[in-house]
């Protein structure tokens, strides 16, 4: 019986230490919380960008924040409307920082503040638009022109030659003021041209209106529609919401921006006829890689082209096995 | 002090058991203090961030004020409150030196760090123009240090935005963490009441189970028991002094006892030797009581037996007379006390007597034949001893016997004894009966016949046994079909003392 007693005595006082320890353990933890992974870096960049909420905008701070680290860098994100654009460029210029990444939806539009930031030794990189009045020091993109020329051809592939195509603008493609808006649909009338029967309906902006609520008016017009091109991929997933509601799946072809497993999975159900693939994340990347070599002073090219990709049914088990 | 704490005593278990429990406790209290104080900790700090730059806000408000007021007015007190506010806001400038760091609220920091810096440097810039009395330059950095402020303070906007979402999770996760420390608190109260409960039942039966232990050994005195084992375990030391001077108690009580049974045993003895004495006496008055008895009117019997005596001699019938006389002789012999002591001389002419009227009653069928020592004719002894054995031989060495019997009494000095032999050649008497009688076991109840004394050989023994207060007096020898022989032992030394 004194032995039991002793042994369970022994054991409370074990379980006493024990939960005393996780307990200490548990309130010395919220300082680690709140203070965990905390490192002063090297580098401090700027992002100013009039656009945070898309889904390029989202892939390229993923493809910043993978490799931000590895660079020895900080960054930090200034929004355009929020506050205004003197005062951001003021305060970047006031707090110092190594860099400055702009993806603004013009960004040829800042090249006096591009010049003030050089003007006092602040590397800029222009991202998704040039700036080429500027003394910017280097564009990373793509060529949206091309881009719409691609886009142009797969519709013409997609419809035989012929048919009307629907444009459902989103993404960066803020509004028809946007460089890029200009460039991508340039570029997509230059690639109609070459097709006699293929012609441009309408030219909507996700930016304005809801992409099922744009699908909806486009389909209830006069006019039919054979082909729409979307160049966000949340769009594609709401025109293909309404595209099934109204029982068109098949009978109207989809061009597609982008590689969400959505997409790739209407590509496999042959529900999205082709999707083009900007690598925005690649675009991050190669922003922050570049702005550290100039920091290092290293020379680097003035203009870098991230290719695009063209995800078919025909190469999706290559690109997505 | 050091004594009874280093010793296994009852006040150090009482002292150490106090303690143990006063430990158990404030370890409680202790652990609740610093969670509280853990808890509270991180609430301030939460907080301290937030103090901090309504501080500088407040301080770079007066700054200002001071500054317009030096810079229109060029009043001395003002550039004094001036000087006041930069230098606290410099010195706090310290609770900013934050590097280019990964989180955001410090990067923030780090911002409005180097945001002062501007805003003090465009402060000191307007003092500077101002004393160079360069009016449109001193407009311009007051103005450039009204919009620093206003970067200082979207920056401290939105470091409060983020602290706030920081706070809400650190909040979250403290009121999670403060909710885990509880159930932990309480599990600890409850053990620590389970581990207090154990002690005191430890304890307590440490100090009871000696006593306990104690009481049952009383128990078991009561119920006869002395001996026993050690108390189990390891008691302190005022219950193995009970426990040492409860043994030593019992084993006194078992020696007292012991004693007392021996002192009982012994007046057990001495009771059973007085009762024997009494029944010896009890013998001796059952003897006297029959002699008594067969003095019923003697004076009756002799005056009688006088007469006829008398009447025998006028009728010239002699030999009546002569048995008249003997049987006369016989009865004033019988009737005397048998606690007097009479010589061999006197117990002969008895037998004598006794023989005659045996001879008269039958005859020539039996021959008395005496061969006595002149010498141990004086000797002293009991009254009626021959006499009894005599009769035996009558009666049962002759009983199933037709023809003459021989009846020898023989007396002779042998040392310091006279050695009395009654020998008959009657029956004799079988071996287990002389080894029974040899052995003093006689038979209680006596033949009693009308021709007998009632004295049996039993009487006669112990008789002789007190007279001489010695018990070698008396053997039997016989041989079946041949002869029984009484031999008696009289002391010649010692009779004369009775």
């Amino acid at each position: 019986m004194r032995k039991w007693i002793k042994l369970l005595e022994a054991v409370i006082v074990f379980s006493l230490i024990v939960i005393s320890f996780i307990s200490i353990n548990s309130i010395n933890q919220l300082r680690a919380a709140r203070y965990s992974g905390s490192i002063d870096k090297a580098h401090h960049f700027a992002i100013v960008t009039d656009e945070v909420s898309s889904y390029a905008f989202n892939k390229f701070i993923e493809g910043i924040d993978s490799i931000i680290d590895a660079h020895d860098a900080v960054f930090e994100v200034y929004e355009v409307g929020v506050q205004s654009s003197d005062a951001i460029f003021d305060m970047i210029q006031l707090t110092e920082v190594d860099g400055v990444i702009l993806k603004l939806s013009n960004n040829n539009a800042y090249s006096s503040q591009i010049n003030s930031f050089k003007a006092n030794g602040i590397n800029v990189v222009a991202i998704g638009n040039d700036a080429p009045e500027s003394d910017r020091d280097l564009y990373v993109g793509t060529n949206k022109f091309q881009l719409g020329k691609e886009a142009a051809a797969l519709s013409a592939l997609a419809t035989d030659r012929q048919g009307r195509v629907a444009v459902i603008l989103g993404n960066e493609y803020l509004d028809d003021k946007a460089v890029a808006t200009n460039n991508f649909v340039n570029g997509l009338y230059e690639g109609v041209k070459d097709y006699e029967s293929l012609s441009i309906s309408t030219i909507q902006y996700s930016t304005n209106l809801r992409a099922e609520i744009i699908v909806d008016e486009i389909l209830g017009g006069t006019e039919t529609i054979d082909v729409i091109i979307c160049t966000d991929p949340l769009d594609v997933n709401r025109v293909m919401r309404v595209l099934v509601d109204r029982n068109m799946v098949g009978s109207i072809k989809v061009i597609a921006n982008g590689n969400t497993p959505e997409i790739v999975e209407y590509i496999r159900k042959n529900l999205v006829y082709a999707s083009l693939v900007e690598d925005y994340e690649e675009l991050g990347r190669l922003s922050i890689e570049y702005l550290d070599k100039l920091n290092k002073e290293q020379v680097v090219s003035s203009y870098i082209n991230i290719p695009i990709a063209t995800l078919k049914k025909d190469n999706l088990e290559e690109v997505h096995p | 002090m050091k004594t009874w704490l280093f010793q296994n005593t009852l006040k150090r278990k009482v002292f150490l058991f106090v303690l143990v429990i006063l430990v158990c406790f404030l370890t409680g209290f202790i652990y609740t203090f610093y969670a509280t104080y853990k808890v509270n900790e991180q609430i301030n700090e939460m907080f301290s961030t937030s103090i901090m730059l309504n501080e500088m806000q407040d301080d770079m408000n007066t700054l200002e004020v001071q500054l317009e007021n030096y810079l229109a007015t060029k009043n001395s007190d003002s550039f004094v409150q001036y000087l006041n506010m930069y230098n606290a806001l410099g010195s706090m400038r310290t609770n900013f030196s934050y590097g280019k760091s990964n989180d955001p609220s410090r990067l923030q920091l780090h911002n409005i760090g180097m945001l002062l810096d501007a805003y003090l440097d465009k402060a000191e810039l307007a003092i500077e123009f101002k004393r160079a009395r360069n009016t449109e330059r001193y407009l311009e950095s007051y103005s450039e240090l009204l919009t620093v402020d206003h970067y200082i303070n979207l920056k401290v906007k939105q470091l409060e935005e983020w602290d706030f979402e920081t706070n809400l999770e650190n909040y979250l996760l403290l009121t999670e963490k403060v909710k885990l420390v509880q159930n932990g608190l309480i599990l600890m109260v409850g053990l620590l009441i389970s581990l207090s409960v154990l002690f005191v039942f430890t304890f307590s039966t440490n100090v009871t189970r000696p006593i306990v232990e104690l009481s049952n050994r009383a128990r078991a005195i009561s119920e006869g028991q002395y001996t026993f084992g050690k108390i189990e375990g390891e008691h302190f030391k005022e219950a193995q002094v009970l426990e040492s001077a409860f043994d030593n108690m019992a084993m006194h009580i078992k020696n007292y006892i012991e004693e007392l049974r021996d002192k009982v045993e012994t007046e057990n003895k001495l009771r059973l030797s007085e009762i024997e004495k009494l029944r010896m006496q009890n013998l001796l008055n059952q003897a006297e009581l029959m002699a008594l008895q067969a003095q019923i009117n003697p004076h009756f019997l002799f005056n009688t037996l006088n007469a006829g005596m008398q009447l025998a001699i006028i009728e010239n019938a002699d030999r009546t007379s002569s048995f008249l006389e003997d049987l006369s002789q016989l009865f004033r012999y019988n009737i005397q006390s048998l606690e007097n002591k009479v010589t061999l001389k006197e117990e002969l002419v008895n037998v004598q007597n006794y023989c005659s009227l045996m001879k008269v009653r039958f005859g020539e069928q039996f021959i008395f034949d005496f061969d006595i020592d002149e010498a141990t004719l004086h000797v002293e002894m009991p009254p009626l001893i021959l006499q009894p054995i005599i009769e035996n031989a009558l009666i049962h060495g002759f009983k199933n016997r037709t023809g003459s019997g021989l009846i020898q009494i023989m007396s002779a000095m042998d040392h310091k004894n006279v050695r009395i032999e009654v020998k008959d050649n009657g029956e004799g008497i079988d071996c287990d009966t002389l080894e029974r009688l040899n052995n003093k076991e006689f038979e209680k109840n006596a033949d009693k016949k009308g021709y007998t004394t009632g004295l049996g050989l039993g009487n006669v023994y112990d008789r002789l046994k007190h007279f001489f207060n010695r018990e070698e007096l008396f053997y039997i020898d016989s041989k079946k079909e041949e002869y029984t022989s009484i031999i008696l032992w009289i002391p010649l030394e010692g009779s004369d003392n009775l």
